[in-house]
C-alpha cells in the first residue's frame, strides 16, 4: 500500500505530532480521569484548533453516559436522539461531521456553550471494551484531513487506555470496600445475637430466682404452721407461667429477627384495625377501672400484616393500662399522615424518666416508672416492647417513646402506608420484566424481589403466578429462603428438583409448591439489589442450564436498565424506552411465538458444539431468544407478516436493524447488536442489510441463520406447512456454502443427531 | 429481742416477701425497699445492721446505691450484700469496687443468704443448724 492510500500520523505538522506524543505519554502515566481529560483536551485544541472538547464516560453495565469534568466530577448525560453519539455507539467508529448539515444539525447541543460548526466524535475503545466518547467541537465548518482524523483517533485510543486503568483501579477499590462492609455486617449480626442471648439469660433468671427461693423455703418449712405455704405455692405457680410466657416471647422474637417470619400483607382501614384491638382489650382494662379511648382516621387504608401489627398495638395498650391510675384513660390514636400512618398510645401514669426514652425498647429494659400500687408487674414480659419494635422494623417503620403532657407517657410507632416501592414508572417496568421473564422461560411463577438496604430485608416488587393476596410487597429478611440465600451469596442458582436438592430442600416454602426453580441475583453497579426468581415450567419439566443462561443474560439487562433509570431520574424516556423494549420481547414470544425455548436450546448447543466459550454460549442463547424483535413492530405496522407486498418486503428486510433499534435502551453489548444485525447475511455475500460475506459475518449471526432456518422450516405456521426433519436437513446442506456457513450447518446437524431429533444419514 | 435489723432492697416484690419471711424466721427484724432511693432513705433513718441490695433496679441501680451508701458517713459502716441476676466476674469486680462486702448471684438459696448474713454480722449458726 502506498502512503497516499494510507495516511499516517507523519503527515501531521511537526508541532501537532509532538503534542500528540506528549499527550500519549502523559495519559500513560496518570490514573486520574480528570487529569487525563485535561491533557487530551489541551492537546486537541492546540493541534487541531478545536474550540471545545468533552469526555463522555460510558458505564458498561448500565449503558448510561456520564460527562467527565476536568475536576473529575461526573454528571449523567443522555445522548441526543439520532445524534452523533448514538451513531458512533451503533457503528463503533468515529464520526467526523464537517458541518455540511448546517448549524442546526444534531451535535449534542446540550454539551456546548456555543453550537459547534463541526464536530468530531471518537469512540474510546480498549480491547473489546467501549469506555466512552471523545467529542471535539469546532467553531465553524471545517474539513478533517486524514491525518487529523488519525490524530483524533490516536488521542481517543490513549484516552481509552487511561479510562481502562481508572476503571480497574476503581474496581479494586470497590472490591476492598465490599469486603470491608461484609465484615462489618457480620460483626454487627454477631453482636446483636449475643446481646439477645444475654437479655434472654437475664430475663429467665428473674422468675427462676423466685421459684428457687420459694421452693427451697417451702421445703425447709414443710412442718412450719406459721409459713404461708399456700401462698408460696401460688407464687411458684405464677412464676412458672411467667417463665413459660417468656419462652414463647423469646421464641417469637428470634423468629422475627432471624427472618423466619415473613409479612403477610393485607389492606385494612385504620378504623377496623383500632376497633379490633380495643374490643379485645377493653375487658382487661375495665378490670383495672381503666377506659380505652380510641380515635382514628376512619377510612384511611394501610398495607400491613394485620395480625402482627394488632399484637404491637395490644402490647402498647397493655403496658399503658398497667401504668394507669385507677379510673384513668388510655388514649389510642391511629392517624394517616401522608405516606405513613402513626399509632400513639398514651397513659396518665407516672412520668417516664427522660434518660430512659432511648433505651425503653431494649429487651432488658425494665420500666423505671413506678407502678401505681406497687403490684408486681408480670403481665407481659419485658421482651414485649422489643418484639413490638422488631415487628415495626419488619414493616419498615420506627418506634419511639416520649413523655406525655401533663402526665404520663406516650408510646408511638409510624409505619409506611404502603409496603411496595415508590416509583410508579419503575413498578410498571418491574411488572413488564416479570411478564417478559415468565414468557421467555415458559415459567409459571416469576417474581422480582428487591433488597431494602435500609432494613436489610427483601420485598417482592413484582410477581406473576403467585396468589394475588399478600404477594406484592411481601417482606422477608435477607437470610430467609432461597431468594435470601442467593441475594447474600451473589450467584445464580438452578434447582432442578427441590425435593432432591440438598442445598435448598429445607428452605422451600410450601405455599409455592415449587418443584424446579431458577434464582438469579440482580446487580446494579456490582451490588446485589435483588433477585429474579422463576419457579416451575408450564410444561412440568425441570429448568436446565440453558434456561439459567438465558435468565442470567435477561437479569443483567434488567439490572442495567434499573441503573440507567436511577442515573436519569428526571427523564421519562429511559424507562419508557425500556418498557417498550421489554414489552416487545414479551409480544415476540407470546403473540408471534418467535425466539422460543427450542430455538434457544439449538443455538446454545450449536455454539457449544463449535467450541465457543460458556459466556459466548450465553450470549448466543440470549440473542436467539430476542433477535426477531423487529418483527413485533413490523407486525404492528403491517398486520400479519404472512402476506407481504413489495413495501412490506422491504420493511421486512430492515427488521434486523429495527430489532437493534428496539433493543438499544436495554442492550449494552456491541456483540449482541452485531449478531442480530448479521443474522440475515448470507455466506455468499448476497444477504442483507450489509452484504457481508463469509467469515466477515459474525459467527453468532451464522449460527442464528442456521437454527432460525431450521425453526421456520420445521414449525407449523398459519401460511406454511412444516417440512419433515430429513427434508429440512437436506435443505440446510444444500444451502451450505451459499446461504449458510457449512461448518455451522454440520455442527448443528450433529447436535440434532445427538439429541435424537434427527437421524443423520452417513 | 431481734438479732438485728436488715434492709432488703429489690424491685421483685416476691423476692422481698420471701426474704422477709426467711430472715424473720431467723429472728431478724426486716425492713424493705423497692428501689435505690427508698433504700437510701431507710438506711439513713432506720440505721439497719446490714443491707441486702439487688443490682438491676429502677431509679437507682444497686451499684449506684451502694456507692452512695459508702460515701455517706451516716451509712458507710453498714455491710452490704449485693444480690443480682448478673453472675459474670466483671460484675463481681464492679460490686467490690463500689464497696460491697459480699456478693450473691440469682437464682440464690435463701438459706445460703442467711448463712452469709450471719457470717457478716458475726452471728453463729442458722436456725436449721441449731435445730439439727
Amino acid at each position: 500500500m502506498s502512503r497516499d492510500e494510507s495516511p499516517g500520523l507523519l503527515d501531521l505538522p511537526g508541532e501537532a505530532l509532538a503534542l500528540l506524543a506528549e499527550a500519549v505519554l502523559a495519559l500513560r502515566t496518570t490514573g486520574d480521569l480528570g487529569v487525563s481529560w485535561g491533557i487530551a483536551c489541551a492537546s486537541a485544541s492546540r493541534a487541531l484548533d478545536a474550540a471545545d472538547g468533552r469526555l463522555l464516560r460510558l458505564d458498561r453495565r448500565s449503558g448510561a453516559l456520564f460527562r467527565v469534568e476536568e475536576s473529575g466530577v461526573e454528571t449523567p448525560y443522555l445522548a441526543e436522539h439520532g445524534g452523533p453519539v448514538e451513531w458512533v455507539m451503533r457503528h463503533d467508529r468515529s464520526l467526523f461531521d464537517e458541518g455540511a448539515g448546517g448549524p442546526h444539525a444534531a451535535r449534542e447541543t446540550l454539551l456546548w456553550l456555543q453550537a459547534p460548526g463541526a464536530l468530531a466524535t471518537v469512540p474510546l475503545v480498549a480491547g473489546n471494551t467501549h469506555y466512552g466518547f471523545l467529542l471535539l467541537a469546532f467553531g465553524s465548518p471545517r474539513a478533517f484531513a486524514p491525518a487529523e482524523r488519525l490524530f483524533a483517533q490516536t488521542l481517543g485510543d490513549a484516552l481509552a487506555l487511561a479510562l481502562e486503568r481508572a476503571g480497574l483501579r476503581q474496581a479494586l477499590e470497590d472490591e476492598r470496600m465490599r469486603t470491608g462492609a461484609a465484615e462489618r455486617r457480620l460483626f454487627a449480626a454477631q453482636e446483636s445475637a449475643s446481646s439477645l442471648m444475654s437479655i434472654v439469660a437475664h430475663e429467665l433468671r428473674s422468675p427462676l430466682s423466685s421459684i428457687k427461693a420459694y421452693a427451697e423455703t417451702l421445703s425447709g418449712n414443710l412442718d412450719n404452721v406459721h409459713a404461708p405455704r399456700g401462698q408460696f405455692l401460688a407464687v411458684i405457680d405464677e412464676e412458672c407461667d411467667r417463665l413459660a410466657g417468656l419462652v414463647t416471647d423469646v421464641h417469637d422474637l428470634s423468629r422475627i429477627e432471624s427472618g423466619e417470619c415473613t409479612l403477610r400483607l393485607s389492606s385494612v382501614s385504620l378504623a377496623e384495625l383500632g376497633r379490633e384491638v380495643c374490643v379485645r382489650l377493653s375487658d382487661h382494662a375495665a378490670q383495672r377501672t381503666v377506659t380505652i379511648a380510641l380515635e382514628h382516621d376512619g377510612d384511611a387504608r394501610v398495607e400491613l400484616d394485620a395480625e402482627l401489627v394488632r399484637r404491637v398495638i395490644a402490647n402498647l395498650i397493655q403496658n399503658a393500662v398497667q401504668f394507669s391510675p385507677e379510673g384513668g384513660t388510655v388514649g389510642v390514636s391511629l392517624a394517616a399522615r401522608g405516606d405513613e400512618w402513626v399509632c400513639r398510645v398514651s397513659d396518665q401514669g407516672p412520668p417516664l424518666p427522660a434518660e430512659d426514652l432511648a433505651i425503653v425498647f431494649e429487651g432488658f429494659y425494665r420500666a423505671r416508672r413506678q407502678l401505681p400500687n406497687q403490684q408486681p408487674s408480670h403481665e407481659g414480659t419485658r421482651i414485649g416492647l422489643a418484639i413490638a419494635r422488631s415487628i415495626v422494623h419488619l414493616h419498615g417503620g420506627r418506634m419511639w417513646a416520649e413523655p406525655c403532657a401533663p402526665v404520663g407517657a406516650c408510646f408511638s410507632f409510624a409505619l409506611p402506608a404502603r409496603q411496595t416501592v415508590g416509583r410508579d414508572d419503575l413498578r410498571q417496568l418491574f411488572e413488564a420484566i416479570v411478564e417478559m421473564v415468565a414468557v421467555s422461560l415458559e415459567s409459571q411463577i416469576v417474581s422480582l424481589v428487591l433488597v431494602d438496604p435500609d432494613r436489610g430485608d427483601l420485598f417482592v416488587a413484582a410477581a406473576l403466578g403467585l396468589e394475588p393476596q399478600g404477594v406484592s410487597g411481601r417482606r422477608t429478611t435477607l437470610r430467609a429462603g432461597i431468594a435470601g440465600a442467593v441475594a447474600a451469596w451473589g450467584r445464580p442458582v438452578l434447582v432442578e428438583n427441590i425435593e432432591t436438592d440438598r442445598r435448598f430442600r429445607r428452605l422451600n416454602h410450601p405455599q409455592y409448591q415449587t418443584k424446579s426453580l431458577l434464582c438469579v441475583p440482580l446487580r446494579v453497579e456490582g451490588e446485589v439489589i435483588g433477585v429474579i426468581n422463576a419457579n416451575n415450567k408450564v410444561n412440568g419439566e425441570s429448568f436446565d442450564e440453558d434456561d439459567l443462561g438465558l435468565l442470567v443474560m435477561l437479569t443483567e439487562r434488567v439490572g442495567s436498565t434499573i441503573e440507567r433509570a436511577c442515573a436519569y431520574p428526571d427523564s421519562d424516556r429511559v424507562v419508557e424506552d425500556a418498557l417498550e423494549a421489554v414489552g416487545c420481547m414479551t409480544r415476540l414470544k407470546r403473540d408471534l411465538s418467535l425466539g422460543g425455548r427450542k430455538l434457544v436450546k439449538h443455538a446454545r448447543a450449536t455454539a457449544r458444539e463449535l467450541g465457543m466459550s460458556p459466556s459466548d454460549v450465553d450470549v448466543i442463547g440470549y440473542v436467539a431468544s430476542i433477535h426477531d424483535l423487529g418483527m413485533v413492530r413490523l407486525e404492528a405496522e403491517t398486520g400479519h407478516p404472512g402476506r407481504l407486498d413489495a413495501a412490506q418486503r422491504h420493511a421486512l428486510a430492515a427488521h434486523p436493524e429495527v430489532s437493534v433499534e428496539i433493543l438499544r435502551p436495554i442492550e449494552y453489548l456491541g456483540v449482541v447488536r452485531e449478531f442480530i444485525l448479521g443474522h440475515h447475511e448470507r455466506w455468499d455475500g448476497t444477504g442483507y442489510p450489509r452484504g457481508l460475506e463469509g467469515e466477515a459475518i459474525p459467527l453468532g449471526s451464522r449460527i442464528l441463520a442456521v437454527v432460525d432456518a431450521w425453526e421456520s422450516m420445521t414449525t407449523p405456521r398459519p401460511f406454511r406447512t412444516p417440512r419433515d426433519v430429513a427434508d429440512a436437513a437436506a435443505e440446510l446442506r444444500r444451502e451450505a456454502g451459499r446461504q449458510f456457513d457449512a461448518e455451522v450447518v454440520e455442527g448443528f446437524l450433529a447436535v440434532l443427531a445427538r439429541d435424537g431429533e434427527l437421524r443423520l444419514a452417513a | 429481742m431481734a438479732k438485728g435489723k436488715i434492709l432488703v432492697v429489690d424491685d421483685e416484690i416476691y423476692i422481698v416477701h420471701i426474704l422477709d419471711f426467711s430472715l424473720g424466721m431467723e429472728g431478724y427484724e426486716v425492713l424493705t425497699a423497692l428501689d435505690g432511693e427508698q433504700a437510701l432513705d431507710k438506711a439513713r433513718t432506720e440505721k439497719p445492721d446490714l443491707i441486702v441490695l439487688d443490682i438491676m433496679m429502677p431509679k437507682l441501680d444497686g451499684y449506684e446505691t451502694c456507692k452512695r451508701l459508702k460515701a455517706d458517713d451516716a451509712t458507710k459502716h453498714i455491710p452490704v450484700i449485693l444480690l443480682s441476676a448478673k453472675g459474670r466476674n466483671v460484675d463481681q469486680k464492679v460490686g467490690f469496687e463500689v464497696g460491697a462486702d459480699d456478693y450473691i448471684t440469682k437464682p440464690f438459696s435463701p438459706r445460703k443468704l442467711v448463712e452469709r448474713i450471719n457470717a457478716v454480722l458475726g452471728q453463729g449458726t442458722t436456725r436449721q443448724q441449731r435445730s439439727a
